[in-house]
């Protein structure tokens, strides 16, 4: 099997994950604050996704959000989510018969533009490459925010007419 | 025009690994925070067990009192002009805060807290260090020894606690 050097450059908190040929990778980290790993390709060839999103992408987006703020007691220790409902989308498949090695970089952030950019004698096959700002997701977190304020309204009225009559 | 390029280039769904990935993550960091917060308060109520009452009273106190007078003073003025449930509930207040035994009241009630917050962060830490395990994130294992530190320091509380039972902050 042909082996494959990878290197990740400008990876530092930028995604939150790398998977590649379906599973996530520990990735070792260099002096040059890059993240290196070597793995053996199945069938000469080696899939990388690289994917971060917020949390309005699912089937059910309102009720695991709201499952989160109940949990988080209202909100209080829930994490801070940005305005900005970001999505870093790339799924990339590198394919070689002999050893190769191949520079990954993110590339800086412009809204519909390319996420990483490959340098490999290898052969590269894009299936998806893009970051941009989802604006139905701003939309549904904009809902989201005032469901949220709602409720925390509703219950804190509740809290205060249970204190005073009973 | 560009966003229907977007539409097209992005068909791409998450692999569920990612997506599960993401939940783990979002409850394990949620959970981290309540453990954070209740060995805050729990380290805090060690402090006031070390230096007597009178501190306890100052530093608890003041913690809830924050908490508390945001919640009051926005629905107060609503309750203000209720009548009758806003003038019990700004007497009761008063006659909390006038009285020696209302203070004393209020320490008791801080003391109970202490045992609730323990058992609180004992389970946010537990429920912590099983999203953190399942999940891939940076700083696994820093998080997870101090969750364990975590958990024992709310142990030691809750035991203290229980041992005397609730009179240690008291005497």
């Amino acid at each position: 099997m042909a082996k494959l050097d990878l290197e990740f450059v400008g990876f530092e908190n930028a995604l939150d994950c790398i998977a590649i040929d379906g599973e996530i990778v520990k990735l070792k980290r260099t002096r040059k604050k890059t993240r290196i790993c070597t793995l053996e390709m199945k069938n000469n060839n080696t899939e990388i996704v690289a994917y971060k999103t917020h949390y309005y992408t699912s089937k059910n987006w309102f009720w695991w959000n709201f499952l989160y703020y109940i949990v988080s007691f209202f909100g209080l220790f829930d994490i801070k989510q940005t305005k900005k409902c970001l999505v870093q989308d790339a799924k990339i498949n590198i394919s070689s018969e002999n050893d190769a090695n191949a520079i990954i970089s993110r590339v800086n952030f412009t809204d519909g533009g390319k996420l990483l950019e490959v340098e490999t004698q290898a052969k590269v096959e894009e299936i998806s490459n893009i970051q941009y700002n989802d604006k139905d997701a701003r939309k549904k977190h904009l809902k989201m925010k005032k469901i949220k304020t709602a409720t925390t309204i509703a219950v804190a009225v509740l809290t205060v007419l249970l204190i005073v009559f009973l | 025009m560009e966003e229907e390029n977007i539409q097209v280039v992005t068909n791409s769904a998450p692999p569920a690994i990612l997506a599960t990935q993401a939940k783990y993550d979002r409850f394990g960091r949620i959970f981290y925070n309540m453990a954070l917060t209740s060995l805050t308060l729990d380290l805090i109520a060690l402090l006031s067990m070390v230096l007597g009452p009178i501190m306890l009273l100052f530093a608890i106190v003041v913690l809830f009192l924050a908490v508390a007078a945001m919640v009051v003073f926005t629905f107060g003025t609503v309750l203000l002009n209720a009548g009758n449930p806003a003038s019990r509930l700004w007497s009761l207040l008063g006659s909390i805060m006038d009285s020696a035994d209302g203070i004393n009241t209020f320490v008791g009630f801080c003391v109970e807290m202490t045992k609730w917050i323990s058992i609180l962060g004992l389970v946010a830490s537990i429920c912590s260090i099983v999203f953190i395990s399942l999940n891939n994130s940076k700083g696994k294992t820093g998080k997870l020894v101090f969750l364990i530190i975590n958990i024992v320091v709310l142990a030691i509380v809750l035991i203290l606690h229980l041992a005397s039972g609730g009179q240690l902050w008291q005497n």
